[in-house]
């Protein structure tokens, strides 16, 4: 199974803070990262029926099932919804961060020559997407107030010559990176979802307060 | 992919459940051979070995699949109580070039282990190759893959180049410019000597390599289409038209002597009418045209004999169409219309008809011509007490 160097995404430039006083807060760009991880989702869409289509059947047959081997190592979005309810906003953002700059890793790891032009031309672009969404997710993340992930040492991600890969197994790898992509955003844009709920001012007393003046 | 989002309230998981148990770990079974390279037609023996202990899985009841297609079971037999063989007849090329999904299945359906299979030819040799440059400045190459084509294996080309006394290959790295089979080298090109180009093609099966294009940089220079083509009336003569453009920009340091072509047609038409042999020149008169018509022209230039080459260049594309009509038939009532005038100028105007080309000389000399019999036709009418209608503006008023 490959592993994967990416000290470039883990040493982001740092993004400064925005000025406390009179800023609309971290609304808006919650509502931006959300509207990303939706745009991806559509973009990935297309991308993984091609894909899928090029690695031939049985891969692009609805509900395909194969075995999770070196998939092992991919981030899972999978959770327990009453873990997933209870997690802070600390550690729900960084989860992300880290889910996707391991999953851009990947993507950015495939090496697929044979692959037509525009296929690869359709990776990049949702490479640089993905990069996007990991920039937005780190905006939020600064403007909250928390610090930017940063990798332990002895854990960081680095290049190790994997085993010799069959491509069948290769093909199996794909098939779930994509997935794997698929279901974290999904569960990103419920999580930014909830995060936008919770960063909204509370309306409601207002109103309550002036419906007993009319008393 | 699935539709549907991910079920968040059965057992509180997010992950849709496998339906059969994931029962593959890397040493569960495996298909030999690994990734087969094989030639259409040829066949293929292949074997699904499990590797179990007494109480694993054992080789009873297992099946194959070839691209998701079970396969018929007369094609397989159990060579021992862990292995079971496959023989394939006859292949036809990869149904994807990621290689044909061969894969050995448990009874219950479940994947045990899978080998991609690349079936195709090998290439054929890549001809037809043609280059030009675009003000000497880069060299693009356009080839025609080898006879058939396809392959059905991935099969990678690439465009290469040396200078012909000069022995380094360099490899052209910028693919698709003009379409699947070109390249485009943008910078680093000598002039003065020629290039040898050569397209190589290779696949898993094999490599074929196209004859050697000997060609000169100067002997392929193509350019920009004239910037600025207008097209006017010439006064109120309602058979002609002037165009002018001016010479491309980016070849005008250098000494040439640029060819034109002109093209043009009647609004509706779909047929061109071609003026050939315009020599380094920016204006050229069409004649010979109908009156009230609009018309469509169109300018190209071929930068020929550029820096000497005894060639003709390449074409440019044709300039953006520009549109301009001709006046009406009696716009202007001072043209003579009398007997023995007009047959006359009828047969002027059918020789001109059919000599219509752009030679400023012959143009002169009926212009003349016309402004005479004009003057000697207002003469004509004040003798007689006519006055010109109130349509004054002369012959040569001013072109639209």
């Amino acid at each position: 199974m490959l592993a994967c160097l990416c000290t470039v995404l883990w040493h982001l430039p740092a993004v400064p803070a925005l000025n406390r006083t009179g800023d609309p807060g971290p609304g808006p760009s919650i509502q931006k990262t959300y509207d990303l991880t939706r745009y991806l989702e559509h973009q990935l869409r297309s991308l993984a029926g091609t894909y899928l289509n090029y690695l031939g059947p049985p891969f692009n047959e609805p509900d395909f099932n194969p075995p999770r081997l070196g998939a092992e190592t991919l981030p899972r979005a999978t959770v327990n919804l009453e873990v997933w309810r209870s997690l802070n906003d600390k550690l729900r953002l960084t989860q992300n961060y880290e889910a996707y700059s391991h999953l851009l890793c990947h993507l950015r790891g495939l090496n697929r020559q044979a692959a037509a032009a525009e296929l690869r031309r359709s990776l990049a672009h949702f490479c640089t997407s993905l990069q996007g969404l990991l920039g937005s997710i780190a905006g939020v993340m600064a403007a909250l107030g928390y610090p930017l992930p940063q990798p332990l040492p002895g854990t960081e991600p680095t290049w190790a010559p994997g085993p010799a890969h069959s491509d069948f197994l290769q093909k199996m790898d794909d098939f779930w990176l994509l997935k794997e992509l698929q279901t974290w955003l999904w569960r990103s844009a419920k999580d930014f979802n909830r995060l936008k709920k919770k960063m909204q001012p509370p309306a409601a007393a207002v109103t309550l307060h002036l419906g007993t003046h009319g008393f | 992919m699935s539709p549907g989002g991910p079920s968040m309230v059965v057992s509180g998981q997010l992950y849709p459940r496998p339906d059969r148990p994931s029962s593959l770990t890397p040493d569960t079974a495996v298909i030999s051979p690994q990734d087969p390279t094989l030639l259409i037609g040829s066949s293929l023996q292949a074997t699904c070995s499990v590797h179990g202990d007494l109480q694993g899985p054992t080789a009873e009841g297992l099946y194959w699949t070839l691209n998701g297609r079970r396969l018929p079971p007369e094609l397989s037999r159990m060579l021992n109580a862990s292995t079971l063989a496959l023989a394939l007849a006859n292949l036809n090329g990869s149904r994807q070039q990621s290689g044909d999904n061969l894969v050995c299945h448990a009874q219950d359906g479940s994947i045990l282990a899978g080998s991609c299979l690349y079936v195709g030819l090998p290439p054929e040799k890549p001809f037809n190759i043609s280059c030009w440059s675009k003000n000497m400045k880069d060299l693009t190459c356009r080839w025609t893959p080898g006879a058939h084509g396809e392959t059905f294996l991935h099969t990678n080309y690439s465009l290469k180049y040396k200078l012909r006394w000069y022995g380094q290959d360099n490899t052209c790295e910028e693919y698709h410019t003009v379409g699947p089979h070109s390249c485009h080298i943008p910078k680093d090109l000598a002039l003065f000597t020629p290039y040898e180009i050569w397209v190589e093609a290779t696949n898993r099966l094999g490599s074929a390599r196209s004859d050697v294009l000997t060609l000169d940089i100067l002997d392929v220079v193509t350019t920009d289409p004239p910037p600025d083509v207008h097209v006017s009336r010439v006064g109120g003569l309602e058979d002609q038209l002037s165009v002018r453009w001016v010479s491309p920009p980016a070849l005008k340091d250098f000494l040439f002597q640029a060819k034109y072509q002109i093209r043009y047609r009647v609004e509706d038409s779909v047929d061109w009418k071609v003026v050939d042999d315009v020599s380094n020149q920016t204006s050229c008169r069409l004649a010979g045209l109908k009156p009230g018509t609009v018309y469509f022209v169109q300018v190209r230039c071929n930068p020929f004999g550029i820096y000497g080459s005894k060639k003709a260049g390449i074409w440019s594309e044709w300039s953006h169409p520009t549109a301009a009509s001709t006046p009406r038939s009696g716009e202007h009532p001072n043209m003579p219309s009398s007997g023995p005038v007009r047959r006359e100028l009828k047969q002027f105007l059918g020789w001109l008809k059919k000599h219509a080309y752009c030679s400023n000389l012959s143009f002169r000399l009926y212009d003349q011509w016309r402004a005479w019999m004009q003057k000697s036709h207002k003469t004509r009418n004040q003798d007689e007490g006519i006055l010109p209608s109130g349509r004054r503006s002369s012959a040569r008023g001013p072109a639209r």
